[in-house]
């Protein structure tokens, strides 16, 4: 593992996690060039300027044309370079993107989460296609989705805010009691991955972590299909704290 | 008290000269041991944090045993927890605002502007008598039976709530927080009140130094938004004692529910102005430090004085920026991204105008010089990364991460530290008549700028590698087993930047009893605090100054007094 | 030290006047966050008061708004009599002072009620919002009924400038604290 490897983001393995990377690749190369020139003149001028080589200062508060001309050029660069184009960018990232919610006939992944102190836990709606049913599966630490396909999440928390976040995806959303949050991500990697908790949840909010498995469609069927055996049988439906899900229309 | 400042005799015993004097140097000096006292507390706790973060499960050296007997000397993970929510509040509460708003404002604002006290000395008096208070609240809430706050310095709802801290710490920690607005709230009133009618006969409002300038806005927005985190503490302070429930919701909320989001909407309406009223004091000293050390006219001082202005009033309209992950509505969500972008325009003209002072200058490296463009340096660091997280879209990913505890250090923590150590080793003769060692203060300045940059970088580079916030061991989690090396990088970097303060300790103290005498101008400048000894004597000014020209006046070649620099006192050398 | 070493001039207010504005502003900024809070709590629910919840009987509250109003009307005249006509004026204080404790006094039978009726402060947030506002507020009252007793002394010092000031100072408070009033019933009762 070469040094830079050892401080680098995790893999990307969402559709449009690069997104992220690229805009704040884009913010690093203006506050790159923005930052030389503050240094430029911090450094450039401490030398030219230092008591030993110039000692006839140029006194003057500064023209007030000049001061003007210069003034809008620096705050037009910065509005231009900075300013719009992030927005922009970031704007459109949003609004394409990370606020397109699959529409509701869309062919997807549907997961509730219900975050607590200190474990998230996770719903499927099963067979029938209905959240808060019988035949739901639950899972918690773990959760696994399919390849290819977009997953959208619904997420609340039983106790303190807690925040679903995905390092792989480049995303996370608070998770609110009393409130439901949204967020989609369509998954292009099989593989393992880490998911964490990153808002301050209490004394083991380090421990609240979960897995993410990333499967291809057979697969995921596959244990689809044993986990929804396992949860009827083993599914207590007298037990209300099982029916902690919700109706996935209900916003 | 009297609106004309009755002279009254100078206090002769010991209760009424250190402990409940009304001369504002007096209390100047008395909040400065204070912040300087919580910097300490702080710091180590820094450290603490640190050591647990790059050797998780191995017990902290020396002090370890002495601390935590019962783990054999490992910073246990609830103690981490108020750790990190102690070294915020304290930091922020108790150090900073003390030191440069406390200190800084109470010792300047009069000397500067040429007034002999403060408009209301009592009322001053109390001010820093209520922080007192306030400081013991918050260092009692640690005797607690199940110790201090734990909820982070936001102390979010409904982890601050019953739900998440039974403990009396944390109702300590919201009476500790509504006691100090109050003592700051009283000092803002004072400040701008002295201010707005005790400037010397001519002084205008351009004629104030920017130093003024600065903790003037900063007492302005104190005066505006701290009762507005007030009406927060209060709300949270019935949630957890009466138990109404104002911000519980859910399951939680067995009696209706509220909103744990509202806590953040009405802390952070507070709390962006907040980052503001910390480093505008800041600014303003750099401001005139560099135009004083360059012998120069301060560039567009004008200018300077109005974008940080400008700055004041877009700061209040911007912390949303603070709550992107909790999904507000895109519209707002859109507003406050574009308010929070057009913050880079006056900021931008406030860097052109201080490197526009140094360019043609004749500057001179001393201490508080050194550490004034150590604050340019840091702050252009802090600055630029705040793009990041004003945007919506990389915020999705950095928000909570340790690149914003590195961007909110290098704000908050890097240039105000820097500004407060300017400040100090610039009025340092002024306030207790004796010099600082020069070289030991060069070999603090480099010490603490190597270590707090490879400290803040370091945070930056591993919050960008997706290390979240407030973790007691990140390393269970497998993404983050990479970044061992880097987290010991910072805190070998972080026990450098504590070590480096040992020499300011001694400087400090040293120079207290045995440092060189001050003459009255050692630093060779023209602004009313200059003009007359140090110490100042009992009212400062024998006979209240009259202004007539601005704080910067340096090498004007009209000049033919064998001076580079005129007093605000003389006549502008035409 | 005189006067003219000041920077102030004839049309410049005094540094009372101006310190007691920007109180004022932080006064009013801690009340706006009140009602801020109130605001998004209330329209979060679909109906107000929530299902559930009736409505508070206005009885105490529209005692508490006359007596406050009142009360703000003889502090108008005492401040206007006091340095003229001193029987007058002590009546007048005297019952503002008076008028002040029966309006905690009506506040205390209103919390009384609502306790009784089951709107006891943890009965979720109707209920809370007007428990914990009116005692923020009536804990402002309190706070001004101790201010107009330092008023008493108006005998001796009605020429004191300093003494006006005060006058000037207490009577805004009280005036804002009915006004913050007047807001609370209107949104809290009335709307």
């Amino acid at each position: 593992m070469s040094w830079l490897d050892t401080i680098s983001p995790p893999d990307i393995i969402s559709t449009n996690g690069h997104l992220i990377d690229s805009l704040f690749v884009y913010t690093t190369i203006m506050a790159c060039i923005f930052f030389f020139f503050v240094c430029l003149g911090l450094f450039g001028f401490s030398y030219k300027y230092s008591e030993k080589r110039n000692k006839v200062v140029d006194y003057t508060y500064g023209n007030r044309k000049k001061q003007l001309k210069a003034t809008l050029v620096i705050g037009l660069l910065v509005f231009v370079l900075i300013d719009l184009t992030i927005t922009w960018r970031s704007n459109n990232d949003m609004i394409n993107e990370f606020w397109n919610f699959p529409k509701p006939d869309e062919d997807i992944t549907k997961v509730e989460v219900l975050a607590q102190q200190w474990m998230w836990n996770f719903r499927y709606a099963g067979a029938d296609g209905e959240f808060n049913t019988g035949d739901d599966v639950l899972t918690n630490h773990d959760l696994h989705i399919p390849v290819g396909k977009k997953v959208e999440f619904r997420i609340t928390s039983k106790d303190v805010i807690h925040s679903l976040f995905f390092p792989n995806a480049r995303i996370k959303v608070d998770a609110m009691p009393g409130r439901i949050s949204r967020m989609w991500f369509e998954p292009t990697k099989t593989g393992i991955y880490d998911i964490a908790c990153a808002e301050m949840c209490g004394t083991n909010h380090y421990k609240m972590q979960a897995k993410l498995y990333v499967h291809t469609q057979e697969e995921f069927n596959e244990w689809l299909t044993e986990a929804q055996q396992l949860a009827t049988i083993g599914n207590d439906t007298d037990n209300l704290d099982n029916f902690w899900g919700w109706k996935w229309g209900d916003k | 008290m009297t609106y004309a400042h009755g002279k009254h005799a100078a206090p002769t015993t010991f209760l009424s000269k250190y402990v409940f004097s009304y001369d504002h140097k007096v209390i100047g000096k008395q909040f400065l041991w204070y912040g300087i006292f919580f910097l300490g507390i702080g710091g180590m706790m820094a450290l603490l944090i640190r050591w647990t973060l790059a050797f998780p499960g191995e017990a902290f050296p020396v002090l370890g045993n002495l601390l935590f007997p019962h783990t054999n000397g490992i910073v246990p993970p609830d103690t981490y927890s108020m750790l990190f929510t102690l070294h915020g509040t304290i930091m922020i509460f108790f150090a900073i605002t003390p030191i440069l708003i406390g200190a800084f404002g109470n010792y300047c604002i009069p000397l500067m502007i040429g007034a002999r006290d403060m408009a209301f000395p009592i009322f001053n008096m109390l001010s820093f008598h209520i922080a007192v208070l306030s400081g013991a609240l918050l260092l009692g809430s640690l005797f607690t039976p199940l110790g201090g706050a734990a909820g982070g310095w936001t102390s979010y709802p409904t982890l601050s709530t019953l739900v998440g801290s039974p403990g009396a710490g944390q109702t300590l920690w919201c009476l500790s927080i509504f006691v100090l607005g109050v003592s700051s709230t009283m000092g803002a009133v004072n400040y701008i009140t002295t201010v707005i009618c005790f400037r010397a006969p001519g002084m205008g409002y351009f004629d104030m130094p920017l130093t003024i300038w600065g903790l003037w806005l900063t007492a302005i927005l104190n005066a505006i938004f701290l009762p507005v985190l007030g009406a927060g503490v209060i709300l949270l302070t019935f949630d957890r004692v009466f138990g109404t429930t104002f911000f519980l919701a859910g399951a939680a909320a067995t009696s209706g529910s509220g909103d744990p989001i509202l806590f953040q909407h009405v802390f952070w309406i507070f709390g962006h102005p907040e980052v503001y009223i910390l480093i505008l004091p800041a600014w303003g000293m750099v401001s005139d430090f560099l135009s004083f050390f360059a012998r120069k006219p301060a560039f567009g001082a004008k200018a300077t004085a109005l974008s940080m202005t400008t700055i004041t009033i877009l700061s209040t309209l911007v912390y949303g920026h603070h709550m992107f992950t909790t999904q507000m509505s895109p519209l707002l969500t859109q507003t406050f991204m574009t308010l929070t972008m057009t913050i880079s325009i006056p900021s931008a003209i406030l860097f052109a105008n201080w490197l526009g002072t140094l360019y043609k200058g004749s500057i001179r490296f001393h201490s508080p010089m050194l550490f004034s463009m150590g604050v340019v340096f840091v702050f252009g660091l802090g600055g630029l990364t705040g793009l990041y997280l004003g945007t919506v879209s990389t915020d999705l990913y950095l928000h909570d991460t340790y690149f914003v505890v590195g961007h909110f250090h290098y704000t908050m923590a890097a240039s105000v530290l820097l500004g407060g150590y300017a400040g100090t080793y610039f009025w340092f003769p002024k306030m207790f008549g004796r010099m600082m060692d020069e070289k030991l203060a060069k070999i603090h300045f480099w010490i603490t700028m190597v270590g707090l940059n490879g400290v803040f970088m370091g945070m930056m580079v591993v919050g960008f590698a997706g290390m979240h916030r407030r973790l007691y061991n990140p390393f269970v989690y497998e993404f983050l087993e990479k970044l061992i090396p880097m987290n010991k990088f910072i805190t070998y970097s972080a026990l450098l930047m504590g070590v480096g303060q040992l020499p300011f300790v001694w400087n400090f103290v040293y120079s207290l009893y045995k440092g060189k005498k001050a003459p009255a101008n050692p630093w060779e400048v023209g602004t009313l605090e200059w003009t007359i000894p140090s110490p100042p004597i009992h009212y400062n000014f024998e006979e209240i100054p009259t202004v007539k020209c601005g704080p910067h006046e340096f090498g004007n070649p009209k000049l033919d007094n064998g001076r580079d620099f005129q007093y605000q006192t003389e006549e502008l050398a035409k | 030290m005189t006067i003219k070493s000041m920077n102030i001039n004839e049309t410049m207010k005094h540094p009372k006047e101006i310190a007691f504005t920007i109180l004022m502003v932080s006064w009013v900024m801690l009340f706006a966050a009140l009602f801020l809070a109130y605001a998004l709590l209330r329209f979060k629910e679909s109906q107000w008061p929530p299902m559930g919840f009736e409505e508070v009987s206005l009885y105490w509250p529209i005692i508490s708004t006359v007596l406050v109003v009142i009360s703000s009307y003889t502090l108008y005249l005492f401040s206007k009599n006091y340095k003229s006509n001193v029987s007058k004026s002590k009546k007048y204080l005297y019952s503002t002072i008076l008028l002040g404790i029966g309006f905690l006094v009506s506040q205390k039978m209103l919390w009384n009620e609502m306790n009784s009726t089951g709107l006891d402060v943890g009965s979720g947030t109707f209920a809370s919002i007007i428990q914990a506002f009116s005692w923020i507020h009536a804990a402002h009252i309190f706070m001004g009924i101790i201010a107009l007793c330092w008023l008493l002394s108006f005998k001796t010092k009605a020429n004191d400038t300093n003494f006006n000031f005060r006058v000037i100072h207490v009577s805004k408070f009280w005036h804002f604290l009915d006004i913050v009033w007047l807001l609370m019933f209107v949104t809290m009762f009335l709307i």
